[in-house]
C-alpha cells in the first residue's frame, strides 16, 4: 500500500470538500456553516478548527491571517486554502471508496468523476 | 438610520443636556461642546455603518477597517463634550451597536483555547453571534453560543478533569500502598 496517510477521515473529507467550495472566503463560521448545511447537523466551531489544524499539520491546507472587522470584536479571520497535497488526499480517498463500492448494488450513486 | 445634522436649538437643547448631567459641568463653555461628523462606512461584510468621527479614525488606527472604507461624511450629526469629562453624544439607534456574546462564556473559552486558536474562534463565534441575534434574538444568540462553548471545549475540560483524577489516583496510592 502507498500513502496510507493520504486517506482522510469522513469528517476530514467534508471539511476538505467546504474549504474547497469556499475558495478565497474560506474561514472557520463559514466553512462551519457550510458543513452543517451539507450534513443537517449541529456542528460544533471547535470540532471544525480540530479538523482544519490536523489537516493543516498533514500539509492538506495552509491558513493566513486575515482582516479584523468589528462585528468580530476587532479579532482576525483565519482563512484557510487547500494545497495541492490536499486536493490529491480528496482524489485518492474518493478514488478508494468507489473501488469499494462498485458493484455493490446500493441503489443510490456514489460522487464519481475522481480520476 | 441615516443620522440628521443636529439643527441649531437642537444643539443648545442638547448642551444644557449635556451640562446638567451627572458628570457634567455646570456653567462649561459652548465652546467645549463640538459638533462633529459622522462616517457612513461598510465593512467587509457589505454592512454599512455610520459612526462618529473620531471613532472611525479609531478603528482605521487599530486596524479594524481601512481608511478608505469611509463612503459618505455627514456633517454636524455628532456631539462631543471636551475637557476633563468628554463623550460623544448620539440618538441611541445611530450608535453601531456590536452585540457582545455571554462574557462567562467567553471567559470560558479564553481559558481553554490555545492563544493561536484564540483569535480564529472568538472571533468567528462573536460575527456568527451577532448574526444569530440580529435575525432570532438575544436569548436564542446566547443559548446558540452556549451550545458552541460546551461543545468546543468539552473535549479539553475532559482532558484536564482526567488529568487531575489521575494525579488525584497516584497520589492516593503514593499514601495508601
Amino acid at each position: 500500500l502507498s500513502g496510507p496517510k493520504n486517506y482522510l477521515g469522513q469528517f476530514e473529507e467534508i471539511v476538505l470538500l467546504a474549504t474547497l467550495q469556499l475558495g478565497e472566503h474560506a474561514y472557520g463560521a463559514k466553512i462551519r456553516q457550510k458543513v452543517e448545511e451539507a450534513t443537517k447537523r449541529s456542528i460544533s466551531i471547535g470540532a471544525v478548527y480540530a479538523t482544519l489544524d490536523r489537516l493543516e499539520r498533514k500539509g492538506f491546507i495552509s491558513s493566513r491571517q486575515g482582516e479584523a472587522t468589528p462585528e468580530r470584536g476587532g479579532r482576525a479571520k483565519r482563512y484557510f486554502k487547500v494545497e495541492g497535497a490536499g486536493e490529491t488526499a480528496l482524489k485518492e480517498t474518493q478514488a478508494a471508496r468507489s473501488k469499494l463500492a462498485a458493484g455493490l448494488n446500493l441503489g443510490w450513486e456514489l460522487m464519481g468523476g475522481v480520476s | 438610520v441615516k443620522p440628521k445634522p443636529f439643527t441649531d436649538d437642537e444643539v443648545r437643547a442638547w448642551k444644557e443636556r449635556l451640562r446638567k448631567q451627572p458628570g457634567g459641568r455646570e456653567g462649561a463653555s459652548t465652546t467645549q461642546v463640538q459638533c462633529l461628523s459622522m462616517v457612513k462606512f461598510r465593512d467587509s461584510s457589505n454592512r454599512e455603518w455610520y459612526v462618529d468621527y473620531d471613532s472611525f479614525m479609531h478603528y482605521v488606527a487599530e486596524g479594524l477597517i481601512p481608511a478608505d472604507a469611509i463612503s459618505e461624511v455627514l456633517p454636524n450629526t455628532a456631539l462631543k463634550i471636551l475637557g476633563g469629562w468628554s463623550s460623544v453624544s448620539l440618538p441611541s439607534s445611530q450608535m453601531p451597536n456590536r452585540s457582545t456574546p455571554p462574557s462567562l462564556a467567553e471567559k470560558a473559552l479564553l481559558l481553554t483555547l490555545s492563544k493561536e486558536e484564540r483569535e480564529g474562534i472568538i472571533g468567528d463565534l462573536a460575527e456568527e453571534y451577532s448574526d444569530i441575534r440580529s435575525r432570532h434574538g438575544k436569548e436564542f444568540a446566547d443559548l446558540w453560543y452556549w451550545r458552541q462553548v460546551i461543545a468546543s471545549t468539552a473535549p479539553v475540560m475532559f482532558m484536564l478533569i482526567r488529568r487531575w483524577l489521575v494525579a488525584l489516583l497516584e497520589e492516593w496510592f503514593r499514601r495508601h500502598v
